[in-house]
């Protein structure tokens, strides 16, 4: 289960290739422990006392070392992409052809159904977040796998980046903290809404074996790759072209509903709205999850605020600050679970590495 | 491969564009030479690996006499080819 298994879909680096990741890497690293600690250091030297992020913008706006940290983070995000990118522009006609062998085959029982009448959300309409090339909306051919591999690709880079522990996917550290928090807990359908490369929901079906698994995603070229590392794995998922708050099931229907990193790439409304089909999917005693980032804005500092706020603007994460404000637990609540059903934690990597925020709920037996 | 969407490549971060070309430029030339340093730690440990060099003979080796009084004269030549733009614009009527 840990987060980084090995699949047919994976596409080995040459020497140079793996040099340039390597290198992105370590400038990142450097960017990030070294440099970005300086942006602190330059702002309290200007002994300005600042109320907002807004304040602390103001002040900091031509500082030529904040601004050339800046210049350097941005490149350096766009050079690790194209470092991901370039052994997987080499690999292009062969991963297609695993996706149409892979899904040909689908021996392993999972299915994938995609729907052209899911329209793709205005908001991930023209662009690229985390700035991964052609977004996650790329979708040129009917067995354009593209988005897929970069997501898997470079979130690997980025978790090597910013020294988070691969040793466990999200999927299990949620898994293992349901053990301790429901004893008993088996569900026997499951749903994982934003699957992505379908990392999380492979180790679901893997964790609960018998259960029947769905993972959904409004973006195609995310599905068939999801589908094809699925069915490379030998894991039966069954991926579908859906919208997290336009879910296409009874009521009722499922035991254990997740997301995993989905709540900071999307409007709070539609996270209100994937909450309200949460509580109507799940049958009572059915529990959701939603494991995000840790960034809660509560108790940040102006500059706090101010520093996070950059990948926002430079990254391309145009709800990353919406979702650090937002009141999740109350928006559970407002989805229709009651206020002693829904629950909050932090949990940790077991190496310590990381801290995920979770927010969910156990519908009642009503 | 479509190029991020989004925005053009990291820009408006220095006072002209030309500041914020030439960060690109040198971060490109950074990356060149980190791979070429890479590809020559890969090419010493096969080298080692296969017999063929002892570890840190490399670092070990010493270059003096004739062999130093060439290898100035390459860096010389090297860098009068960097800063080649200086001659070129000076003779320039």
């Amino acid at each position: 289960m840990s987060r980084n298994e090995s699949h047919a879909l994976l596409v080995s680096p040459t020497q140079d290739e793996g040099a340039r990741q390597r290198f992105a890497l370590g400038l990142k690293r450097t960017l990030g422990r070294r440099l970005r600690p300086l942006r602190r250091v330059r702002f309290e030297q200007k002994r300005a006392a600042c109320e907002s992020p807004e304040a602390v913008e103001a002040v900091m706006r031509e500082d030529p070392v904040d601004r050339f940290w800046q210049a350097l983070n941005r490149d350096t995000q766009e050079r690790m992409w194209a470092a991901v990118a370039a052994p997987l522009e080499r690999e292009e006609q062969r991963l297609a052809q695993q996706f149409r062998d892979l899904s040909a085959e689908h021996v392993h029982g999972g299915t994938l159904r995609l729907d052209p009448g899911v329209a793709t959300p205005s908001y991930l309409k023209g662009i690229a977040i985390h700035l991964q090339p052609g977004g996650y909306t790329l979708d040129r051919s009917q067995d354009d796998v593209i988005a897929g591999a970069l997501y898997e690709a470079g979130g690997a880079i980025y978790s090597a980046g910013a020294g988070i522990g691969v040793g466990q996917s999200k999927a299990e550290i949620v898994s293992t903290w349901l053990a301790q928090r429901f004893p008993g807990f088996a569900p026997r359908r499951i749903l994982d809404i934003g699957t992505s490369a379908g990392a999380s929901a492979t180790p679901y079906a893997q964790h609960f074996k018998g259960a029947e698994v769905h993972a959904i995603d409004v973006c195609p070229g995310l599905l068939r790759y999801a589908h094809a590392r699925a069915e490379a794995l030998g894991v039966a998922v069954h991926f579908r072209q859906m919208a997290a708050d336009r879910l296409d099931f009874p009521d009722d229907f499922f035991d254990f509903v997740v997301s995993h990193n989905l709540m900071h790439e999307m409007p709070p409304a539609t996270t209100a709205g994937m909450f309200r089909e949460c509580a109507r999917v799940l049958a009572p005693g059915g529990i959701t999850v939603h494991q995000d980032v840790p960034l809660r804005y509560a108790g940040l500092s102006a500059f706090e605020k101010w520093d996070y706020g950059w990948d926002r603007d430079h990254n391309n994460e145009p709800f990353w600050l919406e979702f650090a404000a937002a009141d999740v637990k109350a928006m559970l609540q407002e989805a229709g679970f009651m206020p002693a059903e829904v629950f909050e934690t932090i949990l940790e990597q077991a190496d310590g590495s990381m801290r995920w925020f979770v927010v969910g709920a156990r519908k009642g037996l009503r | 491969m479509s190029p991020p969407l989004s925005s053009p490549p990291g820009s408006g971060y220095f006072k002209t564009r030309e500041l914020d070309w030439m960060l690109h430029v040198v971060q490109a030339v950074a990356e060149e030479t980190a791979v070429t340093r890479e590809r020559l730690m890969t090419l010493e440990a096969l080298l080692v690996e296969k017999g063929l060099l002892a570890k840190g003979e490399i670092d070990g080796y010493r270059v003096d006499g004739a062999e130093a009084q060439a290898r100035i004269a390459w860096h010389e030549a090297f860098t009068a080819r960097l800063y080649a733009v200086l001659e070129e614009t000076a003779k320039r009527k």
